[in-house]
This record gives C-alpha cells, structure tokens and sequence, in this order.
C-alpha cells in the first residue's frame, strides 16, 4: 500500500487550502456559479437532486483500516451514516454541506486522501483488478503503475480542461476485472519475448450513449514510457477531441472518426518528441513505489490448516458463503474475501458507518490492515488466512455483510438514480428491491451461477449496464419510469456490448420479465453452461419470445 | 482589462490589437491569425509584430511563422477551452521564444496552469489586486508533472 511522503502530503494539504479558498470566494459572491462549478466539480463536488455530494477518491481502490475509520468518522460527523461505493472504486456522501466540504477535504487529508478530480473534465481516478497482487495469473502488480499515473494525472497544468472526463484503468493477466475494454485508455500489463515489462494499450473503448469497445493502438510500450505515451494520447485528444456536443466529446468519439490507425498515427508522432525524454520514468522511482506493494508477511504454515474443511463440512451457510465470496490467492492457505455490499434490503454499494468500522476492525486483525473497494461495489479483504474464514464470515454475517451473492444475479451493479442523481431518467434503487425480493432463494441463485446484472437510471451508463450479461436501462417514457433489457454484455477479456432484447418493460414488470428470462435460461443451457454463453449461443430471440409471449 | 506579466500585475502594454493591417507602423501589434496569413508580404519588423490565435483556429497553420513573430496571444473561447494550454506547450517545444499571451476566458484560477504551461501574460477579463494574483500563483507550490517551466518530472526533482 502506497504511504504519502511529504510531497504527496503537501499537494494534499495546500490543495485543501486551495479549495477553502475558493468556496469562501464564491460564498462570498467573488466567484460566479459557472466558475465555481468547474472548480468544485474537479473537485468530486456535485450538486444533487436533494443536497451536494461529495465524491471522495479511493486510488485503484486501496484503502488502509486507518482510511476507511476516517471515512466512516466523516459520515458521521458531515453526512448521515453512510458513504456509497462507485464503479470507480470510489466513496461517494450524499449529504454533505457546501460550506464544510472543506472540513471534510481536510479531514481526509490527514489520512492520505483527497477528491481531487473525482469529477469535471479531467483525468479521474485509475482502476484496476481488485485481485491485484493476489490473483496467482497476473503477470506483474499493476498497483505501482496506477500509483504513477496518479501521480502524473494529479493537478496536471495541461489536461485539467479536457473535451470530457478520462478514465484509465489497468489490468495483467488473462482475466480482466477492470473493464479495461470499455475505457478512454484501457492497459494491461504485460511481458515481452525478451521478458522486458510493458503495457499493450487500448483506447476509445468507453459506455454512455455511445458505447464503444477500446481499440488497441499500441501492442507493446516499455514500461518505463508510460507517463510519456499517456501525455501524447493526451495532447492530442486535448487538442483534437470535440468540444462542441458534450454527448460526442469523449475520445472514443475522436478515435471513431479518425479511424484507430490515424488516431495511433497522430499519438505515435507526438510521442517522437516525447519518449526518451525526462518523462521516462527512472528505475529508481518505479523501485521506490514497487517497494510498496511487495508482498505481505504471509504466514508460511497456513495451509496446514485442518479446520476450515470441518467448518465448510458442518456449517452449511457458511459453505456458501464460502464458494460465493471468497476467492482463490496466490498464497496456498490464504483466500481474498468478497465483503457484499449487495445484502437483501438496502442500496447495492452501500455501506453504514458501523459497518466500515467493523470492516476496517476486520482487516487489522485478519488481512494486513487493508481493504480493497472492487468495481461490483463491494468491499474486499485481499488476504485472510483460511483458518480465520470462519471467524470473518461470523462477524460480517451479524453486520448483514455476508450474503452469498457474489457473482450472481443479486451482486448488482446499479447506480443511484432518480432518487439522487440529478441526471437520472428513472429510479434504479426500487428496481433493485424488487429483484432482491423476487430473488431470495439462495439455492436458486447459486444454480443460475455468474450473471452480472447491471442497471443504470439513464443513458450516461453509470452503471455499465452495456457491460452486464443483464443490463437494465431505466428510460423516462411521458412521465413514466419504463426499463429496457439487454443481454449479452460482457466488461471482461471477452469484452461486448449487450443486445436489446426488445422493447422496454413497465417498472412493475422487471423481476417478472428477469424470471422469465433465466427460466429460458434453466431451460435451454447445456450442462453447466453459463448465462451469458448460453445467450451467446442462442442470440437473443429465443429468450424475446419467452419475454413477450406472454404479454 | 488588467494584465498579469510574470505573475505580477502590470501598467503599460505596448500591444495592441488590429483588426486589419498593411505596411510598417512604430507601433507593436497583434493581428488575428486569418489577417496575418492572408497578408504576403508584412513589412513590421519582428520586434513589433504579433499574432492572436483563437482555441478554435489550428495552431499548425502559425507553427511555421514563429521566427517572424514577437507575442503570440492565445484567446480561449470558453471556459472549459483547455485546447490553449496545449498550444503554449507546443509553441515553447516549436523554438517560440517570444511572449506568449492568455485572452478571453482565462481567470484567476487558471494563471497557475497557464504560467506552468508557458504563458508569460494573461489579459484578464475581471479585476485581480496585486496581492491576489500573487497569491494565486502560490497555492500549490510543488509539482508532479514536468511542465513548460520545468521539465523535471517529480521523479527525477531535487527536492
């Protein structure tokens, strides 16, 4: 886990200060609302339909026990006991006031973290696997480069006003958790035949209304270079991504109307400039961060471990929640533990000030003092010893963090929608109680397996619901909240975008039309073939059939 | 309008802005870019000369004149208009050595930027204080980006 050194800690501090100064100015009348809302916006500092929010940055979603205590102090002290984790890893508090976000900017700082460019049309902040460091298949950690990038991305005099936001995220290894395909640049760490580190680089992959897989441009970028390459593809979409309709202002639109091969022309000659240059990160400095994403002090003898197989014999529920939530590490004895923030009643990504606090308790004593925010919106802690799964699963079972639901239908990507997002076209949050009451059986989800259920409230994709096997797209029809279905989507290597089943059903009708769905599903799979293979297989019409037949 | 000269407000600018022009004047002026190429022939001296690109226009089309010109302004067309920041970078790594100017949209929470990023003035549209414009010039006092001022990314200052 990457700790500040004074010159991190300085940026942090007087940028609090900075921004002091700027809400006092435009309380004070010295400031225009227009002004003022770039600046807060760059500063994750959004005014919504009930109150501002406050979105506050978790670097590729790594937090200290220390961090999210002071997170859950925030909530209660500013907001109302309660944050709110984004697909960009990222805590959100819907309540806050205007006049003391700069208390809370400073009570953040004194933990190591910022809102910086949490918003606004600036680089935000990078994801990445939340298995980093842990999954056995990645090639290298890909925590050190996100770090870097922060670094680089943080206050850049250049891009701080760019046609649209610009999200980047990082991925090694054959699996891909952090949706790389599906953002503005997409990264996965990788070796050449010379065994030299590197990135293949993707970009204009990206959602909202004009959803769009990332194209690759670059196959292999000494590692080293990254800071340089980033800062071509930078300038030139400064400088050539549209700035006249926010709606095609993304770099996916640019690279769309170039054509990749011109685009990659125009980054590969801006970056003639720039590589070899003093932008080429030393081996001293990608040392020094490295060094602090080495591995932790496992225990050599965890695997000797008798107990957990008598507890995974005896303890039926905890058997569950044992093959939903938990996860294989690289480490033999020691599994990464999936804290669900998707329980029966309540907001998917979600999470109480008690419940961070426990949480946080957890990590110091089971996993190294850390916890990892996952792009799903949960929670993780990336190494516990499988002695201690029984005892971790027992405390977040009575903190209602324990629902065995990872993977399936009920681990829902949804954003907040109309109930407080300002930009929303339709409620999401009822949607998903409707799905969590229609879908209590928990045998019955462990046999329907991994479907990813993504649900956004409008066109902006919040959500990804383009990415989800399931995606449910809340439109506003005359006054009226309707829902349109896609299948298919996949934000993973397999990378695609969902297909429209048909028309949109009535707010009343989702749980309905999902049952018929995966009854098709039971149905028509072969084996143990999963959801989003057997619609592969099959297209869509099959299941439109069913859907609308009865209708 | 005031204006910001190395990061201090000052009183006398010689530049002024033309709309239109032909043959030689004392004294120094900045004609807009389509008014500039269109002329063949200018026969001011260098020293006096100058061009305004708006963000909108193509800053290819004045890389190749650099050497005849003394002050280029850039006129930002809007506020959330970054494409400026990156012509100044682009005109410093293009061996521009004159000075280059900030217009239209700019404020006081952008000088810092747009000083990092190799403007030398910014004509500012609201009134600014001596104190305030410094003072916006030293919120953030370290970088992590190499920039027009330094090209030393973090990684490689000496702190």
């Amino acid at each position: 886990m990457y700790i500040y050194n004074d010159v991190d800690q300085q940026i942090v501090n007087e940028r609090v200060e900075q921004y002091r100064d700027q809400t006092k100015r435009y309380l004070d009348g010295r400031l225009s609302d227009d002004e003022f809302l770039a600046l807060r916006l760059m500063n994750g500092l959004y005014i919504q339909r009930q109150a501002p929010m406050l979105r506050v940055a978790i670097p590729y979603g790594t937090m200290t026990s220390e961090q999210l205590r002071a997170l859950s102090a925030i909530s209660r002290k500013y907001d109302r006991g309660y944050g709110h984790f984004t697909t960009r890893t990222n805590i959100q508090f819907n309540w806050p006031k205007l006049e003391e976000v700069p208390d809370i900017l400073a009570d953040l700082a004194k933990v190591q973290l910022h809102a910086i460019q949490t918003s606004g049309n600036c680089i935000r902040n990078t994801t990445t696997d939340h298995f980093a460091g842990v999954s056995a298949t990645e090639v290298s950690d890909p925590r050190p480069w996100c770090e870097l990038i922060r670094q680089w991305s943080t206050l850049h005099p250049e891009f701080a006003y760019l046609p649209r936001k610009f999200k980047i995220a990082i991925t090694s290894g054959p699996e891909d958790r952090a949706a790389t395909q599906v953002h503005d640049v997409g990264l996965h760490l990788i070796k050449n035949e010379q065994g030299e580190l590197g990135f293949e680089v993707l970009v204009g992959g990206g959602l909202g209304r004009t959803p769009k897989i990332g194209n690759i441009i670059r196959k292999f970028l000494p590692a080293n270079e990254l800071i340089s390459y980033l800062e071509a593809i930078l300038r030139v979409y400064n400088l050539k991504g549209r700035r006249d309709n926010k709606y095609k202002a993304r770099i996916k639109i640019l690279v769309d109307a170039l054509g990749a091969d011109a685009f990659r022309e125009l980054v590969e000659e801006e970056w003639q400039y720039l590589r070899n240059s003093e932008l080429q990160i030393t081996q001293e400095e990608i040392d020094r961060v490295s060094d602090f994403f080495s591995p932790n002090n496992y225990n050599t003898q965890a695997a000797a471990d008798t107990t957990l197989d008598r507890y995974l014999e005896t303890q039926p529920e905890f058997k569950h929640w044992y093959l939903r939530n938990t996860h294989p590490h690289k480490v033999a004895g020691y599994r990464a533990v999936t804290v669900s923030l998707k329980p029966q009643l309540g907001a998917p990504g979600d999470i109480t000030a008690l419940q961070m606090d426990l949480v946080a308790n957890l990590a110091d004593r089971y996993s190294f003092g850390q916890i990892r925010s996952t792009h799903h919106q949960n929670l993780l802690l990336a190494d516990v010893e499988q002695s201690r799964l029984f005892s971790v699963w027992e405390a977040l079972s009575e903190a209602n963090l324990a629902r065995a639901n990872i993977g399936t239908l009920t681990d829902m990507i949804v954003c907040p929608g109309f109930d407080f997002c300002s930009l929303a076209n339709a409620k999401t949050l009822n949607i998903a109680q409707q799905i969590n009451d229609a879908f209590d059986d928990v045998d019955y989800l462990h046999d329907l397996g991994e479907i990813r259920l993504n649900m956004s409230g409008c066109i902006n994709a919040c959500a990804h619901h383009h990415v989800g096997h399931i995606g449910i797209l809340g439109v506003d029809k005359k006054g009226e909240d309707w829902y349109q279905i896609t299948l298919g989507g996949s934000s993973e290597a397999d990378a695609a975008l969902g297909k429209v089943l048909g028309r949109a059903v009535a707010a009343d009708e989702v749980a309905e039309t999902l049952k018929r769905l995966l009854e098709t599903y039971v149905e028509l799979r072969k084996g143990d073939e999963l959801f989003v293979d057997c619609v592969r297989r099959l297209g869509v019409e099959p299941f439109k059939e069913r859907v609308y037949a009865v209708a | 309008m005031p204006l910001l000269k190395h990061q201090a407000l000052v009183s006398d600018d010689p530049w002024v802005n033309l709309e239109e022009f032909g043959g030689v004047t004392d004294r120094s002026i900045v004609l807009p870019l389509a008014q500039f190429l269109e002329s063949s022939f200018i026969a001011q001296p260098k020293e006096r000369l100058g061009v305004k690109l708006s963000s909108d226009e193509s800053l290819d089309d004045l890389m190749p004149h650099l050497t005849k010109l003394a002050i280029v302004e850039i006129h930002f067309e809007a506020l959330r208009d970054g494409r400026g920041f990156s012509f100044a970078r682009l005109l410093r790594r293009g061996g521009f050595q004159g000075e280059i100017r900030a217009s239209g949209e700019v404020s006081r929470d952008r000088l810092d930027y747009l000083y990092r990023c190799g403007f030398d003035s910014v004509l500012m549209q609201d009134p600014i204080t001596a104190e305030e414009a410094q003072a916006a010039y030293k919120e953030i006092t370290v970088h992590y980006q190499a920039d027009a001022r330094n090209d030393q990314p973090i990684y490689r200052q000496i702190l």
